[in-house]
């Protein structure tokens, strides 16, 4: 009985000292916090429909519209980088209906991101409708 | 022990022969070009297996592989980079051989193009492995068979000269001779010689040899031409060339067209001699004229003046190697120079006078390295311009066909010329001018010169009394640059008139004398004076009417006892000092002269004393105009000026517009009482005039309509208090005369008084409006009007008081003295929703529970509706309430979302959530579109097919019951009939989509339980049955377009209900 306690107070010991020389090692890397992107003026910009094809170049704005939806209603994962730059449309009910899709689809984070990272105006009205349809 | 990676080195020996088995074909001899196959087998002899057996062939030099060759057993060995691995260092890996086992290996060479004759090559095989020490085999000698080949295509002899031309070469001229001989065969040749003598017409350069570059006669010992057949080369390789090359001289002079013929032999020890094709070369010999010793020149060069000769002299030297034949030489002259007959020489002869001169000149026939001089003269014409270049062209001609052109020139230097006799200024017209008036001079410029003069520019000396300068060139203006006009360019031998206008200028002082001077000058004349004209002023004062006269500082009308401001201006027009100016005024009678500024006033005259010429003086009056003004008499100012030495100037006359009128626009009209009266009162009116103006009104009308609502009280009209008569049982004032007042001075005022009674029979509440008319001088009209007056009265519906024995229809009764009930306030704006209406007892029992929810469960097919608010939930859905305010039955469509029920009976959970989640992604698009500016609803944001089916399957499936929820800050109840569901999704399924059926059916699903929720799904579901028939055009339009505001108020109701609950 003594000969296993004396074997686990060893091995105790020696996990003890691996874990201390690992925490204090010089090359142990530090943990780096993830820096957010800084606050940048928002830029309208309505060429993201080009990405979903040439023939998207230009768009009213309800057909524009009507782009965030069909492209909300295809499934695909990939559509999200589209929608994310459809938040910069300069039309705000463009934007707020890609904010909405994307708040669907689970992607709040990002909007609330976004939303974050070009505070204004705009901004607000967009979370602050977008909260309304919850 | 050595390892196969070192039996073939260079510098190694052979291997000893261990096995005899290499066979090589052919066995004795080799030539260039030829196989030689190489077979080398081997057996185990041993009991053991020999394992890691490798092989390798040695590769003579002369000898190449054959790639492809290689062979083990008959089976190709794959060849590496062009080489087979049996030639590689290490050998070929051909495994293990067992014990008594053979093995067969063959390859190839290929003898090399040039393999020296008799030179031996030896092949041998090596084979090692693990356990056996290289074993070489037998070593096959082979004697290389060979021999050279000197004649052939590249051995050849050629000539060209030094610049590289094969075809001509000129007399006096280098050839270099090239003798090149390559062997073409397998094997060196030895001891080569060439036999190259030097080519007729030719000498050799000394020294000059070379073969291969490299001075050859110190290996002679000799000259070149002197020894016979010189060895150039001891052995010349296989595929090797020499070349022997040397210089010659042509022979000068020669005959045109001499061949000269480079011949050789060559011979070798191995080769026997031949002669190799001879190459030539011709040359070419021709007369010469282009060097320096030929020229054509001219005297002088410079400063060629008009008039004088020019000497052209040509020298024709022959510097070539053969005499020229037939040499002419023709002449060319310019048009400006004209050629001097007989003054053409060759040799210093003159030639024989021809009438019609040709320039052609025969010169005959010139020897090489001689030559003729030919001269000419030719004179120079004028006019011409300076620095003209004179260009002499000349071509020699000779036989046979040659020519050579000359041009030489001489540059012309020529001048203009202005003499004092052609060119001056000189007075048009007579010497005595007055002011004002234009005098003119004429300038005449002539250019003598035999040159044009340009950049010529007339300057004029101008006296001050000169205006309005202008110098004409013929009909046209010439532009002016202050005191100097551009004449451009003078051509030689032309002559200009100009003519030059002046004005004189005014005022100016009279028996003054006036100068016109001038003068030119051109870059190439420089300054020619051209004298100058004279003129005599006579000058005098003038006024007129137009620059002097009486002016009104303010043009207006102007009013009795006014000040009028009168501006006198006078102008001394004229050309000399106007002494003792007076203006003598006559002024009307209705105004007076009250003050003079800027003038000496002597009674009824002004005297400005002395005015200059061009001066000009002002003064300022001022006129009183008097009250007895007439309107129809202005006053007028007459006036006559008057100075030494010049006749009296009437001025025009100043008329001075005047008015005088009356004006009754203020005036009031009251009425007592003033503001209410009662059916039946009596109301006195009284309208004051005046004349307001400063003019007397002749008649003054005044009248006022008569009114139905008014009753004139006869013989109530008064005028200041004087009773007027009345005209019939009107008033005078409501008669078409009206009450006329004359002669009305200013300031005169008159009150008009009457009475009228209120009409009993008025309504309530009738404004009865007053207004009197004032019209005077028979043009002007003005309205004075009294306030509006309200009638009171109220209402009756007896017709019978105590004390009166019988009834009485249409009497006013007490309530007319009065009495009046007193009004509601007027301050409520609310509107005023109609009552709600009670929820059906067959929808919804009224038994009490809970949150005040009436239930009755006897109803079997009543199906219980439960929406839980929280208070963050409600707070946000009566926001978005406020939101989704678009106008129409839209905001209704979005009621349907926010109040849409939790619960439904007992019916399925899934359908309800399939429902609510079609409504929420169907409306919360809707609502993100409708945001967008004019945006029309599209039949495809209302409803989708997978919606409908939803809504079917909620309607057939809800089950009636009660629904559980109960927490919430809120809880919304409603109830609606199962089977009004069910029929409702029937007809669902034939409905088409995007109508209003669906929102009909979904609307029963509301809350019902106040009065507001129930009044509120009642109507919305009214309205929306009422649409289910229409399609979706009609039914798009009744939701953007068509207003429902009652609806809407129902929907704050319940709003402000919920919202209260909280």
């Amino acid at each position: 009985m003594n000969a296993l306690v004396i074997g686990l107070l060893i091995v105790v010991a020696i996990a003890v000292c691996v874990g201390a020389y690992a925490w204090l090692s010089p090359e142990r890397k530090a943990i780096e916090e993830p820096v957010p992107a800084p606050n940048e003026p928002w830029q309208p910009d309505d060429a993201w429909t080009a990405q979903a094809g040439e023939e998207f170049a230009t768009l009213s704005e309800a057909a524009r519209c009507d782009l965030v939806f069909a492209v909300a209603d295809l499934h695909d994962e990939r559509a999200d980088g589209l929608l994310l730059h459809a938040l910069d449309d300069p039309s705000e009910p463009v934007a707020l209906a890609a904010a909405h899709v994307l708040d669907k689809r689970g992607a709040a984070d990002r909007v609330r991101a976004h939303v974050k990272r070009h505070p204004g105006a705009r901004a607000e009205r967009i979370e602050e409708t977008l909260s309304l349809l919850q | 022990m050595r390892t196969l990676t070192d039996v073939f080195a260079p510098g190694t020996p052979t291997l000893p022969e261990g096995l005899r088995t290499l066979v090589v074909s052919p066995e004795r001899e080799l030539e260039p070009g030829m196989t030689v196959r190489a077979t080398f087998t081997f057996r185990n002899q041993g009991g053991a297996p020999a394992t890691g057996v490798r092989v390798r062939f040695n590769l003579p030099e002369g000898l190449v592989y054959l790639v492809g060759s290689g062979k083990l057993d008959e089976e190709p060995l794959d060849d590496e980079q062009g080489s087979s691995p049996l030639l590689a260092r290490a050998g070929a890996q051909i495994g293990d051989v067992a014990p008594g086992e053979e093995r067969r290996i063959d390859i190839a060479y290929s003898v090399a193009g040039a393999i020296e004759n008799g030179s031996t090559v030896e092949l041998q095989a090596a084979v090692a492995a693990f356990e056996l020490a290289p074993v070489g085999s037998n070593v096959v000698r082979l004697a290389a068979h060979s021999r050279p080949a000197l004649e052939n295509a590249l051995t050849n002899v050629a000539i060209e000269t030094r610049h590289g031309a094969a075809g001509a070469a000129a007399p006096g001229g280098e050839a270099n001779v090239t003798v090149r001989v390559h062997n073409a065969g397998e094997s060196s040749a030895h001891d080569v010689v060439i036999v190259a003598p030097i080519p007729e017409h030719t000498s050799y350069v000394p020294n000059s040899a070379r073969v291969n570059g490299r001075e050859f006669e110190r290996e002679l010992l000799a000259s070149f031409d002197r020894v016979h057949a010189p060895i150039v080369a001891a052995s010349l390789p296989a595929s090797a060339t020499v070349t022997l090359q040397y210089r010659v001289r042509v022979d000068d002079p020669l005959a045109d067209g001499t061949a000269i013929v480079v011949r050789a032999q060559i011979a070798s020890q191995e080769t026997a001699a031949f002669a190799a094709e001879p190459a030539s070369l011709t040359v070419r010999a021709q007369a010469d004229f282009e060097d320096d010793r030929t020229s054509v020149t001219v005297e002088p060069e410079y400063d060629v003046t008009p008039g004088s000769h020019v000497v052209v002299r040509a020298i024709a030297f022959n510097a070539g190697t053969t005499t020229a034949e037939n040499v002419s030489f023709t002449l060319e002259f310019p048009d400006l120079v004209m050629p001097v007959r007989g003054s053409f020489r060759i040799d210093g002869q003159p030639l024989r006078e021809r009438k019609k001169e040709s320039f052609t000149f025969d010169l005959g026939a010139i020897g090489a390295r001689e030559g003729v001089e030919f001269i000419a003269e030719g004179a120079v014409l004028s006019p011409i311009a300076d620095g003209t270049t004179l260009s002499i062209r000349a071509k020699l001609n000779w036989a046979p066909e040659g020519e050579r052109s000359f041009e030489c020139s001489a540059v012309v230097r020529s001048q203009p010329r202005f003499s004092a006799r052609h060119n001056r200024i000189a007075r048009v017209g007579g010497a005595s001018v007055q002011p004002s008036d234009e005098c003119e001079a004429t300038i005449l410029l002539s250019n003598d010169g035999s040159a044009p003069a340009t950049d010529a520019r007339l300057h004029l000396v101008l006296d001050p009394a000169l205006d309005e300068v202008r110098v004409f060139d013929k009909t046209v203006r010439l532009q002016m640059d202050r005191d100097e006009v551009d004449l451009g360019k003078i051509d030689p031998y032309t002559s200009r008139r100009l003519t030059v206008r002046a004005r004189v200028r005014t005022p100016y002082a009279n028996r003054s004398d006036i100068r016109l001077g001038g003068s030119m000058h051109a870059r190439e004349a420089g300054e020619v004076v051209l004298g100058e004209a004279n003129w005599r002023v006579e000058s005098h004062p003038a006024f007129s009417a137009e620059t002097s006269h009486l002016q009104l500082v303010q043009d207006d009308v102007f009013r009795p006892n006014q000040l009028v401001e009168v501006h006198v201006r006078l102008r001394n027009e004229g050309t000399d000092i106007a002494n003792n100016v007076r203006l003598r005024l006559y002024v009307s009678p209705e105004a007076r002269l009250e003050s003079v500024e800027g003038a000496t006033r002597e009674r009824s005259a002004l005297l400005f004393g002395e005015i200059r010429p061009g001066g000009t003086v002002e003064a300022k009056l001022g006129i009183r105009l008097l009250r007895s003004l007439a309107k129809a008499y202005p006053v007028t100012i007459e006036s006559v000026l008057t100075a030494d030495a010049m006749l009296p100037v009437q001025l025009t006359r100043l008329t001075i517009v005047t008015t005088a009128e009356p004006n009754f626009s203020v005036g009031t009209l009251h009425s007592e009482p003033a503001d209410v009266a009662d059916a039946g009162d009596e109301v006195e009116f009284v309208l004051h005039v005046r004349n307001g103006g400063d003019g007397p009104a002749r008649r003054v009308k005044i009248s006022v309509d008569s009114l139905d609502e008014l009753i004139y009280v006869p013989n109530s009209t008064t005028v200041n208090e004087l009773p007027v008569r009345d005209v019939g049982a009107q008033s005078p004032l409501t008669s078409e005369q009206g009450i006329m007042l004359s002669d009305v001075d200013p300031g005169v005022e008159a009150a008009i008084a009457w009475r009228e009674v209120v009409h009993n029979g008025l309504a309530s509440g009738e404004t009865i409006v007053r207004t009197a008319r004032v019209a005077y001088d028979g043009e002007r009209l003005d309205e004075i009007a009294a306030d509006e007056l309200k009638v009171r009265c109220s209402p009756v519906f007896a017709n019978a008081i105590a004390g009166l024995p019988f009834g009485l229809d249409g009497m006013l009764g007490p309530a007319f003295a009065g009495g009046q009930r007193a009004l509601p306030d007027a301050g409520d704006r609310f509107v005023q929703l109609p009552p709600a209406m009670p929820v059906a007892a067959s929808l919804l029992s009224l038994g009490s529970s809970g949150n005040g929810h009436a239930r009755d469960d006897s109803e079997p097919h009543l199906v219980e509706t439960v929406a839980a608010f929280d208070r963050d939930r409600l707070g946000r859905t009566l926001k978005f309430l406020t939101e989704a305010r678009f106008g129409g039955l839209t905001s209704h469509l979005f009621a349907l979302r926010a109040f849409f029920p939790d619960e439904a009976g007992s019916s399925s959970e899934a359908a309800l959530e399939e429902v609510r989640d079609a409504l929420r992604e169907t409306l919360d698009r809707l609502f993100i579109k409708l945001r967008l500016p004019n945006y029309v609803i599209a039949p495809r944001d209302l409803e989708t097919a997978g919606a409908r089916a939803g809504i079917i399957a909620l309607l057939n499936t809800v089950q009636p019951g009660q629904a559980t929820i109960s927490n919430g800050a809120a809880v919304l109840r409603g109830a609606c009939d199962a089977d009004e569901l069910r029929a409702l999704a029937a007809r669902l399924e034939d409905a088409p989509l995007a109508t209003a059926l669906p929102w009909a059916a979904l609307a029963r699903l509301l809350p019902s339980e106040s009065d507001a929720e129930a009044n509120y799904r009642r109507m919305l579901v009214t309205s929306l049955d009422d649409l289910a028939g229409v399609d979706e055009t009609a039914f798009i339009d009744a939701l953007q377009r068509r207003p429902y505001p009652v609806l809407d108020a129902a929907l704050n109701v319940v709003c402000a209900q919920i919202s209260a609950r909280v």
